[in-house]
């Protein structure tokens, strides 16, 4: 009967051990990588694109933010959005360029009650790794919003 | 007297197993010190760009006309780096600086994303990289 339990004593600490070492190999993302997606998420906006305009003579430069912005205004007006297709899919590219090989990407505008999302939806919320790995970046007051998450 | 023996060796095989893994997180720990000091080194690298006023616009936005002017004399590196700013789109490579060849061994790369301004409307997307080893 000792025997037994000095023999499961040992057996229950090295157990614990084990598990509180792979416990630690899943621990909170470091600050590392949430200040890299935020600053990923600056250069985005900041990163200044071409739209061609078919009517104008000279085609209009802006930020990616300045360009959303002109993306959700011509939905709300019922204007042709046909010209903003080819620089949505530049910025899909280029959010590729910044995301990490090991990592999955979703990125998110809203204004008002429309949304433009370029990337994948996490398809289920418990996998997201880690769902807190998100940067949230306000524009006009909040009228206007950005989020860009990363995961594993 | 049979069951006592028994016991006392088991504890043996698991007390063994316990030295064997306390001697790999020690082996692991030593690799991480190792990480840690060609990561120390790349984020040297990195500060010295981003911590470089005369060369930003503002904080995360490089003026591409003063990458040239990059001060490598700041820093103390012996081992060898190199630094480069990917741009994404378009894609293109800007070698900012170098030491050496790597051929084999430990090799630590951080990447930081900023913006590389050109013109007032042409600001592009890039990762700015740094290579130790």
């Amino acid at each position: 009967m000792l025997d037994a339990m000095i023999f499961l004593t040992v057996a229950a600490i090295v157990s614990i051990s084990l598990v509180s070492a792979a416990s630690n190999q899943h621990s909170e993302p470091n600050v590392d990588l949430r200040e890299y997606v935020g600053r990923a998420h600056g250069v985005i906006l900041r990163t200044t694109v071409q739209l061609e305009m078919p009517r104008e003579s000279n085609n209009a430069w802006m930020t990616v933010s300045d360009l959303v912005m002109s993306y959700f205004l011509a939905i709300d007006r019922g204007e042709d959005i046909d010209s903003f297709e080819p620089i949505l899919e530049d910025i899909t590219q280029m959010i590729e360029g910044l995301t990490p090989s090991w990592a999955h990407f979703c990125w998110t505008a809203f204004y008002g009650p429309y949304e433009l999302l370029i990337g994948e939806v996490p398809s289920n919320s418990e996998s997201v790794w880690p769902s807190s790995i998100f940067s949230e970046m306000p524009i006009l007051g909040g009228e206007l919003r950005f989020k860009l998450e990363m995961w594993s | 007297m049979g069951g006592f023996i028994e016991a006392i060796l088991a504890i043996m095989i698991v007390t063994s197993g316990l030295i064997l893994l306390t001697f790999s997180f020690y082996l692991v720990a030593i690799d991480d010190e190792v990480d840690s000091d060609l990561d120390g080194r790349c984020e040297e690298l990195i500060d010295l760009v981003l911590d470089d006023d005369s060369i930003m616009v503002e904080p995360g936005v490089i003026r591409h006309s003063a990458l040239g002017k990059i001060d490598f004399s700041k820093i103390d590196i012996e081992n060898g780096f190199k630094l480069v700013i990917d741009e994404i789109s378009p894609e293109f490579t800007i070698v900012l600086g170098g030491r050496g060849t790597y051929s084999e061994g430990e090799r630590c790369c951080l990447s930081v994303p900023v913006n590389v301004y050109h013109a007032p409307k042409d600001v592009r997307p890039a990762l700015l990289r740094a290579w130790t080893w």
